[in-house]
């Protein structure tokens, strides 16, 4: 295993270290700042080069869906597809092909791929909830809240758990508020001036 | 369902630091550490795989002790008040008790530092854990993961 360098965090020497040395608490030999650093073993890795495609030899070996004349390196774990080492996405423990990255974003269906989602139950919720406050605004925001809960129901919420609780008291919270309004204004209208 | 994300065990999601109405949290998920940044209507998300960390780099800041000497100056602002305005013992003890927990709690934490984890492709800042003893739990829980998924792909069957 090769040793790897380390840049100081505040004067950017290259320090080297050894392999198997896991942790590092000591003085900058440069700038004689602290510094204190855990090592992982990607750390000691080498950095990985792009693999190229081999072209295929003869007709019995296996090729590529995608480029007929290179040689298939590994199956594509969306779709089955024979791909070569150029079509090979590696994302987490799976290998996929171009095509199921692009879908998979597209539909949502690679949860690794996703960078941001977002929280219509707290939208919702935060609707009623200011319904509720003003209530002069309540004849809006109220039905507002209920389309939202009802609207994105089974739109995928936060990647870090899915719970309906929101949106349940988002609607409770609205219709509440909504029934409120409609019985004052019923009152105003039956008990005009008083 | 078994949730695909958990707190770190030991540290926890941590509640993060607040920073201009944006939440980070940190959760463990199966191959990876995820980096929730949350306005309360949108989250983000930073995934760092297990297998690319590198190193991850401590550096000590003055956290800890900003946090006392301004709790302490309050702290004495406070007993100069009730000095001043010849307030009952008690009240003064009652209203200044919840700012000596603080110091306390606040020493007993740890030192505070930042926690940087870097892989070959970026260096990030955590957001939590904020306290050094913590960031060694989360080091003892990184090297646990990365070492099962070493051995994972030493065992791997060559294709």
């Amino acid at each position: 295993m090769p040793s790897a360098t380390f840049s100081c965090p505040k004067c950017q020497v290259a320090l080297v270290i050894e392999p198997g040395i896991t942790e590092v608490a000591s003085t900058c030999p440069d700038c004689a700042s602290f510094i204190e650093a855990y090592f992982f073993p990607a750390f000691f890795r080498p950095t990985q080069v792009g693999l190229t495609p081999a072209a295929l030899i003869d007709h019995t070996e296996a090729s590529c869906f995608y480029h007929p004349q290179k040689q298939a390196l590994q199956v594509c774990d969306g779709c089955g597809r024979l791909i070569c080492a150029l079509c090979s996405v590696d994302l987490g423990t799976e290998h996929l092909c171009p095509a199921c990255i692009s879908t998979g974003k597209k539909k949502g269906k690679i949860t690794n791929l996703e960078d941001n989602r977002m929280r219509y139950d707290s939208i919702a919720l935060s609707l009623a909830v200011f319904g509720m406050l003003f209530y002069i605004l309540a004849i809006f925001l109220a039905p507002a809240a209920i389309y939202m809960a009802i609207r994105h129901w089974n739109s995928p919420g936060s990647l870090l758990g899915v719970s309906k609780t929101r949106f349940v008291i988002a609607i409770l919270i609205a219709i509440g508020t909504l029934l409120f309004w409609i019985a004052m204004v019923g009152v105003l209208i039956s008990h005009p001036g008083k | 369902m078994a949730k695909v994300y958990n707190p770190i065990p030991g540290i926890g999601s941590g509640r993060g630091r607040l920073q201009v109405l944006i939440r980070s949290r940190i959760y463990s998920g199966p191959d990876h550490l995820l980096i929730v940044l949350s306005t309360g209507y949108t989250e983000e998300y930073k995934r760092i795989f297990y297998r690319d960390i590198r190193y991850i780099d401590v550096r000590k800041n003055r956290g800890q002790l900003w946090q006392t000497i301004i709790s302490g100056v309050i702290f004495l602002l406070l007993l100069l008040i009730f000095y001043l305005a010849n307030a009952p013992t008690l009240v003064a003890v009652i209203c200044s008790l919840p700012i000596v927990i603080w110091i306390l709690v606040n020493l007993f934490r740890g030192p505070t530092c930042d926690c940087y984890i870097s892989t070959n492709v970026q260096t990030l800042k955590l957001p939590v854990p904020g306290r050094a003893r913590k960031v060694t739990k989360l080091i003892s829980f990184l090297r646990t993961q990365t070492a099962a998924f070493e051995s994972a792909e030493m065992t791997q069957p060559v294709a």
